[in-house]
């Protein structure tokens, strides 16, 4: 059990405990920039003084941004005065984070260069904003964070957030209907961050890739290296991935696990020119690089070997932002491939009626302004119900079958977890993506091939991998019809595809 | 400069350097996934010794288009 319980002790701790150590590192404009957990406490309460004394009976402040010092300090600066960060997602257009705006009662907004020029939109659409803020430059209509942060120097908040007040409101990205705002509270974060038993991670460096408003990264990332004292190296696009893995050359990192699949792809043409697979796995990777943790949708088996053959350890793990977000966690060399490993320390898993419910001090507070919401997922006696079927083997190994809702119910009374079909295919070189779905009372699967794949007779190959997959398969799970598609399917902003518009 | 992006192109996808020409387009005719085009920018970062805007360099569809738009960075 931690000894700490709010976020801004978590800071205080890091700083503490950590003092100069470096926090955070960045690669800018061709130089290494790092930051310290000493001057992230000092930043932090700089801004966290600013908020208090604008805003003395409490805010919410939107943070809109791609990962950066500036972005974290915002956040935690939110929690040094003892208040709700509201991260949202920056990939999303402006009329829609201007509703998450409102659906959250956000009275600050923080942005960065992406949505600077929507600033006026937002002042139109959210008359309740009452300082927008830009986390980098100075801007005539908007406050700049180096300004407040600059003219607060060395001065000190006098909040107290408590272990149950609410920290953060995260909004599901949602493949159906509106997002939900999850609200997360100090409790829940530090009790995610803090489950595992302490291992000696201290000065390792953790390169972070994936979008930092979701839970996923902001607690496996950010709050694990402020718990451990580890780096954290920030890759700043998508685009830069394979290059900062030679510039940073971190310990570790987590992936989705499409990013997963192409750097193995990439590393398997390598390959081919050269034999030498564990030295192609360095080149990748870097010389201190231990294991890549992925979440957040489906990893193969197959890209588990894959990756084995390189040299590199990829564990899968499984949770959502509703449990803050780790329910189970992968291992390295993990004995059982397919699982998505055992349950962190103190979250207890049941099997309802085939879903998957969890119990732990990770679990939300709620919907935020959504009672019928939060009624239909947390029952009265606190278990969260994730909506995802799978079952747990006797060693305490975690399997996820599917998805509740998206459980195709024949009229034959048949139910069928599309993604237990899909994951057959998963590592078929012809197809990209698949979705099985059910259309006139028959379970169809819907594919878009793989254009890398060069092949006369692509759709052909296809059929026969599919009647293959069908002659191994109960009646009920066969795929009775194909459908090709010339496109991707249509993706939220974590490149999960949304299967309501198909 | 064509030639130094083939090459980088060629360690992304299998495909000959002789097809790929200055009107190919990198998803429909190379087949590069998004991800991979990405990636495949980042690259050009180092070779080309020039400093990218994502956003930007993502609008290039064809190899010619994103020639030009490097030669215009130097």
């Amino acid at each position: 059990m931690a000894e700490i319980a709010t976020l801004k002790e978590l800071v205080y701790r890091a700083d503490a405990v950590f003092g100069d150590e470096p926090f955070v590192r960045e690669y800018l404009h061709r130089e290494l920039r790092d930051k310290s957990f000493r001057t992230f406490r000092q930043d932090c309460d700089c801004f966290a003084v600013w908020v208090q004394e604008h805003f003395p009976n409490g805010v919410h402040a939107a943070v809109i941004g791609s990962t950066s010092y500036e972005y974290l300090t915002a956040w935690f600066g939110i929690q040094c005065s003892g208040n709700v960060t509201v991260p949202l997602d920056n990939a999303n257009p402006a009329e829609k984070i201007a509703d998450e705006v409102n659906r959250s009662d956000s009275e600050i907004v923080i942005v960065d260069k992406r949505h600077e020029g929507d600033i006026e939109q937002f002042r139109k659409l959210c008359p309740q904003v009452k300082y927008f803020i830009h986390l980098h430059e100075k801007q005539d209509n908007m406050l700049c964070l180096a300004d407040i942060i600059s003219e607060y120097s060395g001065k000190v908040p006098d909040s107290s957030p408590k272990e149950n007040d609410l920290a953060a409101i995260l909004f599901t990205s949602g493949t159906t209907g509106q997002s939900k705002g999850v609200m997360l509270s100090n409790g829940n974060l530090i009790d995610n961050a803090t489950c595992e038993p302490d291992r000696n991670y201290r000065g390792q460096k953790r390169m972070t890739v994936l979008p930092i408003h979701h839970v996923f990264c902001f607690t496996c990332d950010v709050l694990c290296a402020l718990w451990y004292g580890r780096i954290l190296c920030v890759n700043d696009s998508l685009m830069r991935i394979p290059k900062n893995l030679k510039i940073f050359q971190p310990d570790d990192t987590t992936f989705v696990p499409m990013i997963a699949a192409s750097i193995l792809s990439k590393m398997q043409l390598a390959a081919e020119k050269n034999p030498d697979k564990i030295a192609i796995g360095k080149e990748t990777f870097g010389e201190n690089f231990s294991v890549i943790y992925t979440g957040g949708a489906y990893l193969s088996p197959e890209i588990i070997k894959g990756y084995e053959e390189f040299g590199i350890d990829i564990a899968q793990g499984y949770g959502m932002t509703e449990c803050s977000p780790r329910i189970c966690t992968g291992v390295k060399g993990c004995p059982k491939p397919s699982s998505v490993g055992r349950r962190v320390p103190g979250c207890d898993i049941r099997i309802v009626d085939g879903e998957i419910c969890v119990k732990s001090r990770s679990v939300m507070q709620g919907y935020y302004k959504n009672p019928e919401e939060t009624a239909k997922t947390l029952t009265e006696d606190g278990w969260l119900k994730t909506g995802d079927l799978g079952y747990v083997d006797d060693d305490g190994y975690v399997y996820i079958t599917g998805r509740k809702k998206n459980l195709i119910i024949l009229s034959n009374g048949e139910n069928v977890s599309p993604e237990e079909i899909e994951n057959q295919f998963a590592c078929c070189k012809p197809i990209k993506e698949i979705v099985v779905y059910e259309k006139d009372n028959l379970i169809t699967a819907e594919v878009y091939p793989n254009p890398d794949y060069a092949s006369e007779n692509i759709e052909a190959e296809i059929q026969q991998k599919i009647d293959d997959v069908n002659s191994g398969s109960p009646p009920a799970k066969r795929i009775a019809k194909l459908v090709i598609r010339d496109t991707e399917f249509p993706k939220t902003a974590s490149k999960k595809i949304i299967r309501s518009l198909l | 400069m064509l030639e130094k992006l083939i090459e980088l192109i060629t360690q992304y996808i299998d495909i000959e350097p002789d097809e790929i020409k200055e009107g190919s387009r990198f998803m429909e005719d190379i087949g590069f996934n998004s991800y991979d085009f990405m990636c495949m920018l980042g690259d050009c970062e180092d070779a080309f010794d020039v400093e990218i805007d994502e956003a930007e360099a993502a609008g290039n569809k064809t190899v010619g288009a994103l020639l030009a738009y490097l030669g215009g960075l130097k």
